[in-house]
């Protein structure tokens, strides 16, 4: 059991909430050719990180929203959850993100 | 009145916390017995003077009562009988209930004579991994197996079903305090003072833990006093919730703890509307880990007899039970534990031989009440082996020499029915290990402690390796308060009780007594010392292959009482220290638990809910026969009023529906297509980024057939999206993708194109469908709306009219599956049945009939559409035959991936007709498509076939929709689908995959 | 879209709950009574209501005289209308069916602005009520439902019985409990089985 603090309906079951993906990978434009290696990327690669992990889940059972959700996959803690357009890394600064 | 068998002749005439005015009567292997309420079984066939209650595992060596609590590793009785007959439960922590039934397990015929015993004889061949070396390299295993597994054995389960109700319970709580011995009632007393919410939760059926247990005085008056204050106190208190028989059995992530409350186990059977068990999952702030310590044994030869057991064990026995475990007692210890047993024993009128104490030095504070009670105390010896097959009568006693590996002097033998034994204390880290924790050796008490904190569990008292009950209060109190400030609550005052305990001199460790003969270290799994130093001399070096080789601690008591002997016993082998050797990992069950909690009411039909449509009952009450598409509930098909269920009559239902569509006129349930309302001035805009073709264009009043990829460029799924207004539209997906595809344009709404102006809702539920399929079809829209015209030119294919059917709000949609004539009908859920059955009627004259899913399978598979088995996320647009729906002239979902070379490979696998050659054979979907079936393997594989009706109506023989590889599409008309599950091989001719109707003139007539 | 002519069709308006209800006192009923009280709510006007516009919000709330929850998981309204909070921007309107809510709002904001959806037939209400109320919600759903956590006016969006649910808390002991229509008799059996044991009445 996790439990996700949902930035608009507060913490909740993990079982509430829907796992979508790695939230680090940015969606390309279109465009040519040129960007065939950014599309393959957001495609397909994904890391597995040890520790420290950005992840997107949908609170599917209750606001809908999408969070992102800062997690250590080492011990499983949920370091800090935002909006999909927050830089959660960004905002716990002050951690040691060599975890 | 039959007489019962005995008259608890080893219970004591006062004293104790039992109720002497409550007998109960209770059954132990068909013997009738006697306890009194407040006994657990242990305690009460101890007061009748059985000693022998079972088997062991592997030896079927004759075993007794071990313990006092839930770490028991020899008394596994089966409890009750019939529908609640359970096997492998403890006697000594069941509570005792009026005509309890217990049966010994693992003997054959019965507890005295037991055939299998032979395998204690054999014992010297029946080694570490004896049946595997033996028999696994042999032919026949499997035949083997049985009676081996039989052999060594637990109880056996109950086959009938259980009668009983499990529950869950969800609670949230800023302070939980698992265990309610001194640590957690002091502990509770301080947080519940300070405010905070406290849930207690203990596994007994009252609280006090080890004080039950002992002759504690606290403040000069028995320690259940000041239990008993307190418990009045959180009595009081609001804010705090004590649970007692539960047990905590897991802590897991984000602090959430699971334990089981065992509601009515102790009642013969649960009372009416009450469940038996109870899952509490607990969500906490903060943990208090208050969870005690487990006394283990010493291993020496000999050392499971009926009547050797924890020193702790037999001061529980006598001072919480009132029952002399024994008349003779000899005291085996390596601690001043043995001491307090001695006492204890003496002043209930057992008989103390001798304390034999392996330590050099007797602590001097005994020494007034030893010489007050006589007691003899052997220094510097042990005990090295016993005697008595079916119980113990005398023991061997020794003087060990000074580097502890050989016995000195000339050993001699003393008399007696107990052997109570203490090798020392190991806190119960269980919980804290579950947490995350890893826990590290601590020297002075010979035993491992919790390390570094992992999440907000912290623990205390004894748990923690903190023996003395001073220290245990004083702890609760301190940690409480801790908590209290860390969750801004003003901090309590308590004042710790004055104790009358002695300082506690520390343990000296001793593992194993030098010498030969069976030393029992895992009594469950009758793992022996000899075991683990075969498993030493044979190169398992980690704790870790020792488990698993030997079974050591793998038993259901998870090796509470014989883990750290075991490692210990290999630390001394590898002449390496035990925190170089570490521990194993312990995982969630801390006590074996029932699975019935777990799964709570979510059995049956509620394991996964059921969906229902607003016709359902109708349908149900015109012979439908349903069948589960997700967790809808959909009419397969309709059987007439005479017809019985069968195979015969199915196949003639399902024919009689599609061709009363393809004739006439049919109404079929379609209201579990997924249904999403789109409004926003951006909706064209965003219909144009998840289908693949052109929504700018659509006008109101018109639907749409569309496509969605995933952005890997496959096909994600289809359906219809109609224009209702300028920024109003709505979209249908498929019954399975329903939830998928809502999700999918949140994502891009919400995260990928926040500043579309789009809202999407689902609206499945809000409306009732049906679609309305045949050539009369239109003769029956026309009568249902009579002021509305109806024809082709004023109503299209593919239009859409908001109209009024009788009052009732509809939406109509000229659209079809069936390939049909077709209105797909929409209403307010509520008026369902009411328009359901209105077209029913108005169609009587054209003798409309309700389809199912079979039919409108069918006629879907003879008309080429594509559904799920199509749709299975890796076909591309082209693979189906519908590029022409994707749009070059915009950027879509997928449309960047879909170009890659292996996706435009002309020779992938894409969408055909297929007919078997002999025009009658069934071909399963599923079935792999291959040149030739009498080719040795590797075939290679051509292709598969992914929907089969085994019977088209329509066309006289069967069909099927299947993929096949390109460049044999060109070059063969023939091709063989296999099916080596059933064994099943037909030939098939390949076709175009519209079998129907191939100009689709019939839909827009 | 068409509004419904409430007189005409009352009669035939029919609840997803219509086939399994059973009137009357089931369960550990005791001596005291029931300590739960369980009915269903129907018929009802439910809308979700979805605007980003502030100066629409408020001239709908001037329109239909009733204040709009800001607070995320919170309701505003009295025993005839409850305005619940949704997500972002979006709200439930939930009244005895009677008017035409829908139009009234449709003919006075551009179909930009405001977004409507009826979901009336969509739902199905459940009013627990009594001592027990929250008794029965713990056995189905990890929120805290504590008084302190989960007091009147507030409402959770949740699994409960493993369904999506809103839950509105309507005064201490009463719970308006919103589920998928086509869920609702397996639910409506699922909390028949959690209430028994405290013995309850269908009203």
């Amino acid at each position: 059991m996790l439990i996700i603090n949902c930035p608009l309906c507060g913490p909740r079951d993990h079982a509430e909430f829907t796992y979508v993906g790695d939230a680090t990978k940015n969606r390309p434009e279109n465009g040519d050719s040129s960007n065939d290696h950014a599309w393959y990327d957001f495609v397909y690669l994904r890391d597995n990180p040890k520790g420290l992990h950005e992840e997107l889940w949908q609170h599917s059972f209750g606001c809908r929203c999408f969070v992102k959700v800062l997690r250590n996959t080492l011990t499983h803690e949920i370091i800090a959850t935002g909006m999909p357009k927050d830089n959660l890394i960004l905002k716990e600064k002050g951690l040691e993100l060599s975890v | 009145m039959f007489r019962f068998q005995s008259r608890q002749q080893q219970r004591l005439d006062d004293g104790g916390q039992i109720n002497r005015l409550a007998p109960i009567n209770f059954t132990f292997d068909g013997k009738k017995f006697i306890g009194f309420d407040g006994d657990t079984l242990a305690s009460a066939l101890l007061a009748n003077g059985v000693r022998l209650v079972g088997r062991s595992f592997k030896y079927h060596r004759p075993r007794g009562i071990y313990s006092a609590g839930i770490e028991e590793p020899n008394a596994l009785v089966a409890l009750r009988s019939g529908d609640r007959h359970e096997p492998n439960t403890r006697a000594t922590a069941i509570e005792l209930f009026p005509g309890l039934e217990a049966k010994s397990q693992n003997r054959w015929p019965n507890l005295l004579l037991d055939y299998l015993q032979i395998n204690n004889l054999l014992s010297p061949f029946l080694s570490a991994g004896f049946y595997y070396k033996t028999f696994m390299g042999l032919p026949g295993w499997h035949f083997y197996e049985y009676f081996i597994r039989k052999a060594a054995g637990m109880g056996d389960g109950t086959k009938f079903k259980d009668p009983d109700k499990y529950d869950k319970k969800h609670v949230h709580c800023d302070i939980l305090i698992v265990g309610g011995g001194p640590t957690g009632i002091s502990a509770a007393v301080t947080a519940g003072r300070a405010g905070a919410r406290v849930i207690l939760v203990d596994n007994h059926p009252k609280l006090g833990g080890q004080l039950n247990g002992e002759r504690y005085f606290l403040d000069k008056k028995p320690a259940h006093h000041w239990v008993e204050r307190c418990v009045e106190e959180l009595d009081g208190l609001e804010n705090v919730t004590i649970a007692t028989r539960t047990s905590a059995f897991g802590y897991y992530d984000s602090d959430v703890v699971n334990a089981i409350e065992s509601v009515s186990d102790h009642l013969p059977e649960p009372l009416d509307y009450q469940c038996r068990q109870r899952l509490w999952q607990i969500r906490a702030k903060k943990v208090i880990l208050a969870t005690g310590a487990t006394e283990r044994p010493i291993v020496f030869s000999n050392n499971d007899r009926p009547g050797i057991m924890l020193a702790s064990a037999a001061r529980r026995y006598v001072n919480q039970y009132a029952v002399k475990p024994g008349k003779k007692a000899v005291i085996f210890t390596n601690n001043d534990d043995g001491y307090k047993t001695a006492f204890d024993l003496a002043r209930s009128g057992v008989e103390v031989v001798a304390v034999v104490d392996s330590r050099k030095n007797i602590p001097e504070h005994f020494e007034k009440e030893l010489n007050e009670k006589d007691i003899e105390v052997i220094a510097s010896s042990v005990v090295i082996d016993t005697y008595g097959y079916f119980g113990l009568n005398s023991v061997k006693i020794g003087t060990l020499s000074h580097d502890g590996k050989t016995i000195e002097s000339n050993p001699y033998i003393v008399s007696a029915d107990l052997l109570a034994v203490s090798g020392g204390w190991s806190p119960n880290v269980h919980l804290y290990c579950h947490s995350g924790g890893e826990p590290v050796y601590n020297d002075s008490i010979e035993a491992f402690v919790p390390g570094e904190l992992s999440q907000n569990g912290h623990s205390a008292g004894a748990s923690r390796g903190s023996f003395s009950l001073t220290d245990c209060l004083q702890e609760g109190h301190n940690i409480a308060n801790t908590m209290a400030k860390a969750l801004n609550l003003e901090v309590a005052e308590q004042i710790i009780p004055e104790t009358n305990e002695n300082t506690i001199v520390p343990i000296e460790a001793l593992w194993r007594v030098p010498g030969k003969g069976k030393k029992f270290v895992d009594l469950q799994d009758d793992v022996t010392e000899s075991d683990i130093t075969l498993a030493h001399r044979e190169g398992y070096v980690s704790v870790e292959h020792l488990k698993r080789y030997t079974t050591l601690g793998m038993g259901t008591d998870q090796g509470k009482t014989s883990n750290l002997n075991g490692q210990a016993i290999m630390a001394q082998e590898k002449s390496e220290p035990i925190e170089k050797i570490g521990t194993t990992t312990f995982r969630p069950p801390y006590t074996p638990i029932a699975l019935g909690p777990l799964a709570g009411r979510d059995i049956g039909l509620s394991y996964k809910h059921t969906r229902r449509s607003a016709m359902h009952n109708w349908h149900k009450q015109n012979g439908a026969i349903f069948v589960e598409a997700g967790q809808w509930l959909r009419p397969q098909y309709y059987l007439n009023e005479m017809e019985q269920p069968s195979k015969e009559n199915m196949d003639k239902a399902i024919s009689r529906e599609v061709q009363t569509v393809r004739t006439s006129v049919g109404l079929v349930d379609v209201s579990t297509l997924g249904k999403i309302d789109i409004q926003g001035k951006d909706s064209a805009e965003f219909l144009n980024r998840v289908y693949t073709n052109g929504w700018t264009k659509l006008p109101i009043g018109k639907a749409r057939y569309g496509i969605m990829l995933r952005e890997d460029g496959l096909v994600f799924d289809d359906g219809t999206t109609s224009r209702l207004d300028e920024f109003h539209y709505f979209m249908t997906t498929t019954t399975s993708n329903a939830a998928a595809v809502l999700s999918h344009m949140e994502y891009y709404l919400q995260v990928q194109w926040p500043e579309l102006d789009v809202r999407v809702t689902s609206v499945t539920e809000q409306w009732a469908a049906m679609a309305l399929a045949g050539p009369k079809s239109r003769n029956v829209l026309s009568k249902l709306l009579p002021t509305i015209n109806v024809d082709n030119e004023s109503f299209p294919f593919m239009g859409v009219r908001e109209v009024d059917i009788e009052g009732v709000p509809a939406r109509i949609f000229r659209i079809s599956f069936s390939g049909e004539l077709s209105y797909e009908i929409n209403v307010p859920a509520d008026f369902g049945e009411f328009i359901w059955q209105r077209i029913l009627e108005v169609g009587k004259a054209h003798s409309i009939r309700p389809y199912g899913t079979e039919a409108m399978g069918i006629m879907r598979i003879e008309k080429g559409h594509v559904a799920g088995p199509e749709l299975d996320g890796r076909t591309t647009a082209a693979d189906l035959g519908l590029q022409k729906l994707l749009s070059t002239k915009k950027d879509f979902i997928g449309s960047k991936m879909m170009d890659r070379e292996g996706l435009k490979d002309k020779n992938r696998p894409r969408l055909v007709g297929l007919v078997p050659v002999d025009k009658k054979s069934r071909v399963k979907s599923g079935a792999i498509l291959v040149k030739d079936p009498t080719l040795a393997p590797p075939v290679p594989k051509l292709g598969h076939v992914s929907s089969s009706a085994y019977l088209s109506p329509t066309l006289g023989h069967p069909i099927s929709l299947g993929f096949v590889s390109g460049d044999i599409i060109e070059t063969t008309k023939k091709i063989w689908a296999v099916s080596p599950l059933h064994n099943e091989n037909h030939e098939l001719e390949i076709t175009d995959p519209v079998f129907y109707d191939q100009k689709s003139e019939r839909l827009h007539d | 879209m068409t509004e419904v002519n409430t007189s005409k069709n009352s009669l035939r308006r029919q609840s997803g709950l219509a086939h399994v209800i059973n009137y009357g006192q089931f369960g550990n009923v005791t001596l005291n009574g029931p300590s739960l009280f369980i009915c269903e709510r129907h018929p009802l006007t439910i809308l979700q209501l979805d605007t980003n516009k502030s100066k629409t919000l408020t001239d709908i709330s001037n329109l239909l005289n009733a204040e709009f929850p800001h607070t995320t998981n919170t309701c505003k309204g009295d025993d005839e209308r409850r305005i619940i909070w949704l997500g972002p921007n979006r709200w439930l309107i939930v009244e005895p069916e009677h008017g035409c809510l829908q139009t009234l709002i449709k003919n006075e904001f551009n179909s930009s602005e405001v977004f409507l959806t009826d979901l009336s037939h969509g739902k199905s209400t459940v009013r627990l009520r009594g001592r027990k109320a929250r008794d029965v919600l713990m056995k189905g759903s990890g929120i805290d439902w504590h008084l302190n956590s989960f007091g009147a006016d507030y409402c959770a969006h949740t699994k409960l019985f493993d369904l999506a649910a809103t839950v509105d808390c309507r005064d201490i002991d009463v719970f308006d409990i919103y589920i998928a229509r086509g869920f609702a008799e397996d639910f409506w059996g699922t909390l028949m089985d959690a209430a028994a044991e405290f013995g309850y009445q269908v009203d």
